[in-house]
Parts: structure tokens; C-alpha cells; sequence
């Protein structure tokens, strides 16, 4: 448990568009260890995605990493061709993609689409690979796996859809599963099967997870360590319990209060004023001063550091500068 | 204390809305003779009264035919079966200048704010639309109701210019709920109107329309999927599956009282962000899928996936039944009886 699996040091992945340069990811550093899930937690565009699509690589043009270190294993991921990728992605790293439609070929069958996952990465023979899949197809909770090799992903719900995704995404028993939004799209009572299944996975193979996702419920449930991400940067880290405890940064306690509980009577929601910024109309200063309850005229002006505690948190707001630096 | 009275006794009026045995079935095949062979039941005999100033939340999961009720009820969509009284008067019945005025008074929010908005007309026009249609106003007074609009709901009166695009998905949704109380509605049907925002705007719509409501009288049917965003905005909620109710009642006693199975599980689904209750929530997991809705069983529509079904639940179709508190619930074995 406390060997570095996975290690992102100062990753800025930007877009090179017509319209200039926009800086998605801005400096994000963290890590997981083995058999660690952790949750990486934001709205809409404050770069969550593009870290997770980051690390496997997966960055297209106008997209490009132009700094920073992905250490997987100690060995930087960046610096891999595109040859030495593909073995680790979809063998030791596979990721889960929110929507099971589009990320599923229409026009093969779920079966030849976990199949040929496992034959491109495993030495295995066509019969074999169908016996795993199949196995594997049973193990996420598919009804009558034999049958449903055979079924086109159109004819599954969503659901199904997802656990197929999730069959394919464990069928080289991956150190490491991104899972980027895997529930969004699903209905409560699914997300809940969804969710539970990739728990007990998780505790069974030892495979560590990053779990994407905009819903703090979700975070609460099933994460050990919690990443919140702002405007392209991390402005919190903390394990789930402290986080949900004792939130420290603004944009944390906002989300916290502007989440309605079902728990909880009824009081005020609090929600956060202003609009979630796209990474290309940021304030000067703090990417949050103009959405601050308790913005200061050093917050406008200067950037904060992502500052670490003794309690193994890290905060980056001017509220909480007292202690050492760890990360220019 | 008199507000409380008050409010009781504006609640035993009339009801503002009355649906009764509302179906709607869609045809998916036909036999040679061109009747219907296959249907999928989306709305299933519902009944519901919703009285003036109240916010009835309906939710279910997707399929539940939620939204379709929606529709029905302003007539985007025609029923098969069934009858809708609004202020008394028949809507199925109407004649098309009543109806038209009948559209003046109910109005709808949509799910998506990125494709309910026209994307080649500015926001001036996207909700004076209404009071032009409907010929409420003109020239300089119907300037003056845009920019009331629009403050009303957040927006600054220099951004009547611009074009949908130019917003965020928040803004956006704020635009079509200025466009939805232009005409002063009396009934609002909200679709979905949060589950497309970010988590922080989320709580900023609901607290609109919450205030909104207060300030305008608004009644409103709010369908939504995410249940803890119901909650903050009902006051009775009514549960559907496979295009029935299965359940309705206050929120509080919903909640407090749970007495339909499916009700109970999905409330238990929600994830509760509060990883200290990881442990100690209840957990009863609903298995399985939505069952096929060109067949629906022939009992209990939730048999399928009920832990508690017995052979009664197999054969015969509860009825949606009060207990004294008025909650109601379609179940042979209700929970906390």
C-alpha cells in the first residue's frame, strides 16, 4: 500500500486553438498507490478529464502535454512512443468512459470487443480469449453471459452497456483503472450497481483506481483520497473523511453546501455565485477570487501555491499560506 | 402561526390542475389491418390533483415516462386515455383559441438548456417571443418587461443583445426560465431543469425558482431524476415506475415513512456525500433492469425486481391506496403499515 503506483508531477497539457492557447490542465501533481482509490472531483471544465486522458497519452492535436512527468511504475509515460504505449494502455491501465454507447463499436459484437482486448495484449488463442470473456462477462453480473457474447451493444440497456465497458477495462487485469464519469449517464439505482461492483473489484484484484466524477455523493461513497480540481489546478487534497469534515478551501466548502442532501432537512442551499469559468476566461490572481465569498485584494493580484500540511492535506488558498511550500 | 392557516386554507381551494386516468401508449407495431400490435405503455392511468401554490416532484428512473406525463399535461403530446381539468376546465376538450389561451397560463422548462434555446435569435427576442405571440405587450412596455425579466431572474439587462451561445449552461437555463414566466403562468412544468448544470449552478437555479415561486404564485410540477434536488423543491412527491404511480405523498412523510419497495430502493441508491454514514446507510440494492415495457407483467409492474413479491404480487395489480395520513401507495405489502 504505500508504493507510488502511479505519480503526475506538474502536468500542464494545453490547447492549441486559432483562438490562442488554452491552458486545460495547469500544473496538477498527484499520485496513488497501489490498490488506493482515489477521486478526482470538479465541474465542467476545470481540466479533470484531460488529466486522466493526460496520463494514457490519449491527447490529441491541438492538444499537447508541454510539461510535466507521468510516472507509472517510476518510468516516465511521456517520453514513450507510441508503440510502447499501447502496451500499457488497455493492459496496465484501462480507463471507463461515461458514455457506454459511444465508446462501444456499433457493428461487432460485445464478445469480439473484449475479445480482441485480450488477445492484442495476452498471448491467447481465439477459443481462450472467448472462455475469458465470457468469464469475465459473468463476473460483472451479466444475466446468461453465453447468450449475451453474442448480443450487439445496441441491445443492451445501459447499464449492461457499462459493465460490458468495465469487463473490457479489467480483461488484463490492469493495475491501475481511470474511470472518467462511469455513472453519469445512468439511472441511481444502476449507478449503485455500477459503483458496487467496481468496489468489489477494486478490493479483489488490488487495482487502484482514479475515479472522475462532478458528484460528491459519489466521492463519499466509494474514494479513499479526494482530489479537487479548479480551473485547471488542484486547489485541494485531502482523504475523503478530513474533506467532507473540515472542507479548507472555499471552492470545496461551496460545493459541499451547494449539494442538496437527502438526509438533511431543508435549509437554504447555498450555492456558489458567478458561473463555472471555461479555462480560457480565467481571473487574474486566484482562478476563484471572482466566484470568493472571502476574496482579499491579494487574492486578485497573486496566485496562491499549493500549500501541504502536516495532516498530509494540501490546500492552494491564501487563507491557508502559513505553511511550507512543496510545489512551485 | 395565521401564514400557516392561511396557507392551509388557500390549499383547500379548488384544484389548479386534475388528471384522471391520464395513459399514453405508443404504437411500436402494427398488425396487417393496421391496429396496434405493440405498444409500449409510457403513461399508465395516472391520477393526480395538484393544488394552487404547491410544487409536486415527480421522479423515476429514465423510461419511467416522467417526462412524457409532462408533455401530456400541456398537450405537446396527446393522450390516448384520460382526462386533464385545469381551473375546471376540460384541456383535452378545448377548443383552439381556448386552448391558446390555456398555454398562456401553463409553461414549460426544458432539461437542456443548449438546444431550448434558438441559437440564431438574441436573448431579447428568445423571451419577448411569448408576450408577442400571446400580443401582451409592444414597443417600449414590451422592452421594459424584457429587461424585468431578466432581472428577475439574474441576468443584467446589457446582455438582451447577445446570442445563447455567448451564456453558460446556467445563464442559459436562467434565459429559458425568464421565458417561461413572461406571460405570468400560473403552472409551471419544469423538465429535468437542473441535471444538465455543473453542482454549484445547480443549487443557484433551484433557489430561482424556489423564490420565484414565492414571489409570482407559481405552482409547479418539477420531473427530476436527482432525487435530492427534488426533495429541496417539492412539498409531495410523487414516484413513478413503468408509467404508473407507485407511490405519492409529503415529503416528509416520503422520506420518513417509505412504504413502496421501489421507493425505498431508490432512495437508498442515492449516494450520500458523507463518507462518515459509508458504513451505517442501509443499503437495499434494486437488482436487475427496467423490465421490457412492450410486456409488462401482468401484476405489480415492479414484480420483476421486488425482494418482498409473492405469487399474489404475480397475478394481481395493487391499486394506489391512501392510509389515514393521505399517503398513498400501490403495493399488496406496504412497508411500515
Amino acid at each position: 500500500m504505500t508504493e507510488n503506483l502511479l505519480e503526475v508531477k506538474n502536468l500542464h497539457t494545453h490547447f492549441f486553438t486559432e483562438n490562442g492557447v488554452i491552458p486545460s490542465v495547469n500544473g496538477v501533481s498527484f499520485s496513488v498507490k497501489k490498490g488506493e482509490v482515489i477521486g478526482i472531483v470538479g465541474e465542467s471544465g476545470c481540466g479533470k478529464s484531460v488529466t486522466s486522458l493526460s496520463i494514457l497519452q490519449l491527447i490529441n492535436k491541438p492538444g499537447k502535454i508541454v510539461e510535466g512527468e507521468i510516472r507509472f511504475h517510476e518510468k516516465d509515460l511521456t517520453t514513450f512512443s507510441e508503440k510502447e504505449i499501447r502496451k500499457i494502455r488497455g493492459n496496465k491501465i484501462s480507463m471507463i468512459f461515461q458514455e457506454p454507447l459511444t465508446s462501444l463499436n456499433p457493428v461487432f459484437t460485445i464478445g469480439h470487443q473484449i475479445s480482441e482486448a485480450i488477445r492484442l495484449h495476452q498471448d491467447v488463442d481465439k477459443k481462450e480469449a472467448k472462455q475469458r470473456s465470457i468469464s469475465l462477462l459473468r463476473k460483472v453480473g451479466m444475466a446468461n453471459p453465453e447468450r449475451q457474447y453474442h448480443a450487439f451493444p445496441h441491445l443492451l440497456s445501459g447499464g449492461m452497456r457499462q459493465r460490458v465497458m468495465i469487463a473490457m477495462a479489467l480483461s488484463c487485469n490492469p493495475e491501475l483503472l481511470i474511470a472518467d464519469e462511469p455513472t453519469t449517464a445512468l439511472d441511481v439505482t444502476i449507478q449503485k450497481q455500477i459503483l458496487k461492483l467496481m468496489k468489489n473489484l477494486s478490493n479483489e484484484l488490488n487495482t487502484s483506481i482514479i475515479l472522475i466524477t462532478h458528484d460528491l455523493g459519489v466521492i463519499a461513497e466509494m474514494v479513499d483520497r479526494v482530489v479537487v480540481m479548479y480551473g485547471g489546478e488542484i486547489v485541494e487534497e485531502n482523504d475523503v473523511y478530513s474533506l467532507f469534515e473540515n472542507p479548507k478551501h472555499p471552492y470545496t466548502k461551496g460545493l459541499l453546501n451547494s449539494t442538496p442532501k437527502i438526509h438533511q432537512l431543508k435549509e437554504k442551499l447555498q450555492s456558489i455565485e458567478g458561473n463555472v469559468p471555461t479555462p480560457d476566461q480565467l481571473p487574474s490572481g486566484c482562478n476563484f477570487q471572482d466566484r470568493c465569498p472571502f476574496a482579499m485584494d491579494k487574492c486578485r493580484e497573486l496566485s496562491p501555491n499549493l500549500v501541504a500540511s502536516t495532516d498530509g492535506s494540501s490546500v492552494r488558498c491564501w487563507l491557508h499560506q502559513e505553511k511550507e511550500v512543496v510545489n512551485v | 402561526m395565521t401564514q400557516q392557516v392561511q396557507k392551509k386554507q388557500s390549499l383547500m381551494k379548488a384544484p389548479l390542475l386534475e388528471v384522471k386516468e391520464l395513459s399514453k401508449h405508443f404504437v411500436v407495431s402494427t398488425n396487417l389491418f393496421g391496429k396496434p400490435k405493440e405498444s409500449v405503455k409510457a403513461v399508465n392511468g395516472v391520477n393526480l390533483s395538484l393544488k394552487k401554490g404547491e410544487t409536486l416532484g415527480i421522479v423515476g428512473e429514465s423510461g419511467c415516462g416522467k417526462s412524457t406525463m409532462g408533455n401530456t399535461i400541456l398537450r405537446l403530446i396527446e393522450p390516448t386515455k384520460g382526462s386533464i381539468f385545469f381551473e375546471g376546465q376540460d384541456v383535452l376538450n378545448m377548443t383552439s383559441t381556448q386552448l391558446q389561451k390555456m398555454r398562456k397560463e401553463v409553461q414549460m422548462i426544458f432539461q437542456d438548456p443548449f438546444s431550448s434555446l434558438n441559437p440564431r435569435m438574441r436573448v431579447f427576442d428568445i423571451i419577448a417571443e411569448p408576450l408577442r405571440t400571446h400580443k401582451a405587450a409592444v414597443g417600449k412596455e414590451l422592452q421594459q418587461r424584457v429587461y424585468e425579466l431578466l432581472n428577475l431572474v439574474g441576468l443584467d439587462h446589457s446582455q438582451a443583445n447577445r446570442f445563447p451561445h455567448q451564456f453558460s449552461g446556467g445563464q442559459r437555463q436562467r434565459i429559458g426560465i425568464a421565458r417561461a414566466i413572461a406571460l405570468k403562468p400560473k403552472l409551471i412544468v419544469c423538465d429535468e431543469p437542473v441535471s444538465a448544470l455543473d453542482v454549484s449552478i445547480q443549487a443557484q437555479i433551484l433557489n430561482l425558482l424556489l423564490e420565484l415561486k414565492e414571489k409570482l404564485q407559481l405552482t409547479l410540477i418539477f420531473i427530476g431524476h436527482g432525487i435530492p434536488a427534488v426533495k429541496y423543491i417539492s412539498d409531495r412527491i410523487a414516484v413513478m415506475y413503468m408509467g404508473e404511480i407507485v407511490e405519492m405523498a409529503d415529503k416528509e412523510s416520503l422520506f420518513a415513512n417509505t412504504r413502496h419497495p421501489y421507493t425505498q430502493g431508490l432512495i437508498s441508491a442515492v449516494p450520500i456525500p458523507d463518507p462518515s454514514l459509508r458504513e451505517v446507510s442501509e443499503q437495499v440494492i434494486l437488482e436487475k433492469d427496467l423490465p421490457d415495457q412492450r410486456n409488462l407483467p401482468k401484476g405489480c409492474s415492479f414484480y420483476s425486481r421486488c425482494p418482498f413479491a409473492t405469487e399474489k404480487c404475480k397475478g394481481q395489480k395493487p391499486e394506489l391506496k391512501a392510509n389515514e395520513e393521505g399517503h398513498l401507495v400501490a403495493c399488496h405489502y406496504p412497508l411500515h403499515a
